[in-house]
């Protein structure tokens, strides 16, 4: 036995020279299939068209576990524990609202939309540190579920305060912004009485935000540019002969505005690819950590076809669509494990006094509010 | 059956073996230490099965078992719910999902089609005219903040236009809804619309493009069309239920809102021509039965398209052009239209 090997215990009882301790690289396996996700999926349309909607917490709950079962990681399958009908009472709460502000939006009943909206407003930071709660909650992994504890002040930071401090910079903060909301993600995690840690600084997000700047300003430039060109030929045109523009003049100008709306897609997948790898990289969990290699260049590839696939099949490519996502994601993901994946603890029961229990079971439904 | 063992107390993975014991009864044993607990199976739960996903065996003190699915489950549970037992029936046979496929993208085409234009139009009287008039009051008064200024139209030429108005829109079922406005349009330029009231209004830009005033009343009787058929109700009525639709049909997929609002703009300017269509037929029946020349219309299409083309490269805001899409289908319908009309065309009231 060498030196080396033999681990001391520090002061604190752990294990110190982390660099004793075998690196092992985790990858996640997708093994959902997009013949079978068809099956579900379109099951899941038809019963929900049906129901007039009601099936649709079911089906939520049937996707979700599908994704998160056929992902393995290090040996076990993730679980999504939520039930149906915690999911059905969000739908309904998110719906009356939905459709009370769409209703009040259509005949301009002012009295009605100011007041809800601004409620919804000033809601919002609470309504997704919920959401994130109760995900965290209902996702578990080796038999033992995550939790998230971020406070709700910190939620109104991230979500509401600092995007206005970075409204009066132009918004030239924003990735500042998008670095204190993944810090409150991250680190209001935890998994087995270890605390997921953040260790980035906002300085990298920087750079990707500032090429996507400037290549939304070459989107507008090309927009501008093709659509002078368009209306310099129709003015010819009409000059020339007064008859109607013809088409190439007309297709040049509604050209320009798709190309525009194309590039500003691909810009805006290109800054969230290289803001969700940041986001992995950043991330610790004891003394294990996460590569994401999410590539740019190639997420764009992906949600273009997945798109055009979606439009050009009446949506009916919709589960082969979310498969391949799924599986590029897992794919390029790592968990970095220093030392053994099996030293986490259960927390077992959670505490609080019995009105807070009460309370929020109450308010144990997911508002389902896609970020 | 193998599985994996998960205490919920720590996180290492215990390799086990699950085997039916006594009746009712299940034997689960540890691989490494060789140990076997016994449980009832009525204290245990199980996931519900899900495509090839693994199934979670829950025992009684939180410990968690994950197994590949297989027969053994059906056959030593009950099933933990009766609906996704039944989701799970109808998710593993391949022609249920190639019959709801077909089934849904035809119901989605008939619904879009047929149902939704038929619902709306039924709905759309049921809907309080204090909604109308309410809807029409806050749209007038933003336009007439943003794009509208006061007529220039001289008092006499104004009365000159509502008394030809006047006549053309008597009798009508909703006539008693209809009054027509005068605003000047910087920006616009020449046209007209209708209010879900009955209001109509219409630029001076669009009399002073005009060669006669049966061009004029041409356009007005299309704008009487469109409330006679309760259009801008309906037009609403239907894009809500379009967007109910699409995110019934794509929610699940919770993907990219961009793959639900392309087909939800192209299906409204569906409804929006349709709508076009059924005025267009309106005020040339109208005309006829008023005895002007349904070709005005024709040349009033014909004068506007001209107007907006013009402009249409350097003012590509000019939202209005897209809702009232003169094209040469619709010129050419008006100039062909016979001047004389058997009465039992009359257009039927809503």
């Amino acid at each position: 036995m060498s030196v080396e090997s033999r681990v001391e215990p520090s002061f604190d009882g752990r294990a110190p020279a982390s660099a004793v301790l075998p690196e092992t690289r985790y990858r996640p396996q997708f093994h959902g299939q997009a013949g079978e996700y068809f099956g579900i999926w379109i099951v899941n349309v038809l019963l929900s068209v049906l129901t007039l909607g009601i099936y649709s917490a079911w089906a939520k709950v049937r996707t979700e576990r599908y994704f998160y079962g056929n992902t393995r990681l290090a040996g076990a399958s993730f679980e999504y524990l939520a039930q149906p009908v915690q999911i059905l009472k969000g739908r309904l709460v998110a719906y009356a609202v939905v459709i009370t502000l769409a209703v009040a939006a259509k005949f301009q009943f002012l009295w009605v939309l100011v007041p809800l909206y601004l409620l919804i407003v000033a809601l919002f930071p609470l309504v997704i540190r919920l959401g994130i709660a109760f995900r965290a909650r209902y996702s578990a992994w080796r038999g033992m579920r995550f939790r998230f504890d971020g406070s709700t002040a910190s939620a109104y930071g991230a979500y509401m305060g600092w995007p206005i401090v970075a409204m009066f910079t132009l918004n030239l903060l924003l990735p500042w912004v998008q670095s204190m909301q993944h810090r409150y993600l991250v680190a209001g995690h935890s998994f087995g009485g270890e605390r997921f840690r953040y260790t980035g600084e906002s300085g990298p997000y920087f750079p990707a935000f500032f090429i996507a700047l400037g290549l939304g300003v070459l989107a507008m430039i090309a927009l501008f540019g093709m659509i002078a060109v368009g209306a310099v030929f129709t003015g010819k045109q009409q000059a020339a002969a007064g008859a109607t523009p013809g088409i190439a003049s007309m297709a040049m100008i509604y050209g320009g505005i798709l190309v525009f709306y194309a590039m500003v897609f691909a810009i805006s997948i290109y800054l969230r690819t290289v803001w969700t790898n940041l986001l992995w990289n950043f991330t610790r969990l004891g003394e294990h950590r996460f590569e994401s290699t999410l590539k740019p260049i190639e997420m764009i590839a992906l949600y273009f076809s997945n798109g055009l696939a979606i439009l050009f099949s009446i949506g009916l490519a919709v589960p082969w669509a979310r498969v391949r996502v799924a599986r590029y994601r897992a794919e390029h993901l790592v968990l970095v494990a220093r030392g053994s994946l099996d030293d986490f603890i259960g927390q077992g029961a959670e505490k609080g006094s019995a009105t807070g229990a009460e309370l929020s079971q109450a308010l144990d439904f997911d508002l389902d509010v896609a970020l | 059956m193998e599985g994996v063992l998960f205490t919920g107390r720590d996180s290492r993975p215990r390799p086990v073996l699950l085997a039916a014991g006594a009746p009712g009864h299940l034997v689960v044993t540890d691989l490494a230490t060789g140990e076997a607990t016994r449980h009832a199976m009525r204290d245990l739960t199980v996931s519900p099965r899900l495509g090839r996903a693994p199934r979670i065996v829950v025992l009684p003190d939180g410990g968690r078992i994950e197994c590949p699915d297989g027969p053994a489950f059906d056959a030593w549970f009950a099933t933990p719910s009766r609906i996704e037992a039944a989701a799970d029936w109808l998710e593993r046979r391949k022609w249920i999902a190639l019959g709801a496929a077909a089934l849904v993208a035809l119901g989605s085409v008939g619904f879009v089609r047929y149902g939704l234009p038929a619902t709306a139009k039924a709905l759309a009287p049921r809907i309080p005219a204090a909604v109308e008039s309410a809807m029409s009051r806050q749209a007038l008064a933003l336009m007439d903040r943003v794009e509208l200024q006061p007529t220039r139209l001289p008092a006499a030429r104004q009365a000159q236009l509502q008394a030809g108005f006047a006549t053309l829109v008597r009798d009508l079922p909703r006539q008693r809804d209809m009054r027509l406005s005068f605003r000047r349009a910087k920006r616009i330029g020449a046209n007209a619309f209708a209010l879900p009231d009955g209001h109509l209004v219409m630029t001076d830009q669009l009399v002073a493009l005009a060669r006669s005033d049966a061009e004029l009343l041409a356009v007005l009787a299309h704008e009487a069309g469109h409330h006679e058929h309760r259009h801008a109700l309906r037009q609403t009525l239907e894009s809500s239920g379009i967007v109910v639709l699409a995110s019934l049909l794509f929610g699940d997929a919770s993907g990219s809102s961009l793959t639900v609002s392309i087909p939800v703009v192209l299906l409204e300017t569906g409804f929006s021509r349709n709508h076009e269509r059924e005025a267009d037929a309106f005020a040339l029946d109208l005309l006829t039965r008023r005895g002007l020349p349904p070709a005005a219309f024709g040349d009033m299409l014909e004068r506007l398209e001209r107007a907006h083309l013009g402009k249409a490269g350097a003012d590509l805001e000019v939202g209005y052009l897209s809702t009232h899409p003169p094209t040469a289908a619709r010129i050419r319908a008006a100039r062909e239209f016979p001047a004389i009309r058997a009465p039992a065309r009359v257009p039927a009231a809503p």
